[in-house]
């Protein structure tokens, strides 16, 4: 009786570990608990706004290096103004202006060119300029 | 962690960014936050001046 207590407390050392046990992803609980810490969670978190102008199309902004392979960039928002364009019609008697608003300036991507920078693009300017907010973040 | 305002070959700030460590480039210039009023102005002698809008001049028709 007392062999068998002694084998199943044994065995619950080696299944628990020390709190010193190193770091591993096959060695006891707190060997995993410790490789979970080590190896998880956020390491960065970098913020900024790109202002794209009247007449440009792309911007780069320069960031901290990160590893690209453990980190992603959100966007976080889009401002812009409006901008209205016209068609001109020839009709027996005169014209007719038809305007309509011209939107391509509003539809920015973001791109985590490299380890260090962000570039914004957008399709068209339309004379218009756009502020663009995003955020990086690189995991562990 | 900083924060840097990015600058083009005119001086004209055109990002505004709160890194993760310190970046010694020409184009950054280290700010006090993430001050979004400073985008689209030129920096001149430590300073932020508000550069004039050029005139907006009507749309050419589209066809």
């Amino acid at each position: 009786m007392f062999g068998m207590m002694e084998a199943m407390l044994s065995f619950l050392r080696r299944q628990v570990g020390l709190r010193t046990d190193a770091a591993s992803v096959t060695g006891s609980a707190h060997a995993k608990l410790a490789h979970i810490v080590a190896n998880t969670g956020i390491k960065s978190i970098q913020r900024g706004t790109i202002a794209l102008g009247a007449n440009d199309t792309t911007k780069a902004a320069t960031i901290s290096a990160v590893n690209t392979a453990k980190a992603m960039v959100n966007l976080l928002g889009v401002s812009s103004g409006n901008m209205n364009n016209y068609r001109v019609s020839e009709l027996t008697g005169g014209t007719v202006r038809s305007y309509y608003a011209q939107t391509g300036h509003h539809f920015v991507r973001l791109q985590l060119t490299n380890a260090t920078t962000v570039t914004a693009t957008r399709a068209n300017d339309n004379d218009t300029a756009a502020t663009v907010s995003y955020e990086v973040i690189e995991f562990v | 962690m900083p924060y840097y305002a990015q600058i083009d070959e005119n001086g004209i700030c055109f990002a505004v960014t709160q890194t993760a460590g310190e970046i010694n480039r020409a184009d950054m210039i280290e700010i006090d936050s993430l001050d979004e009023f400073i985008l689209l102005k030129k920096y001149v002698n430590g300073a932020w001046e508000t550069v004039p809008e050029e005139p907006q001049t009507e749309p050419e028709p589209s066809e």
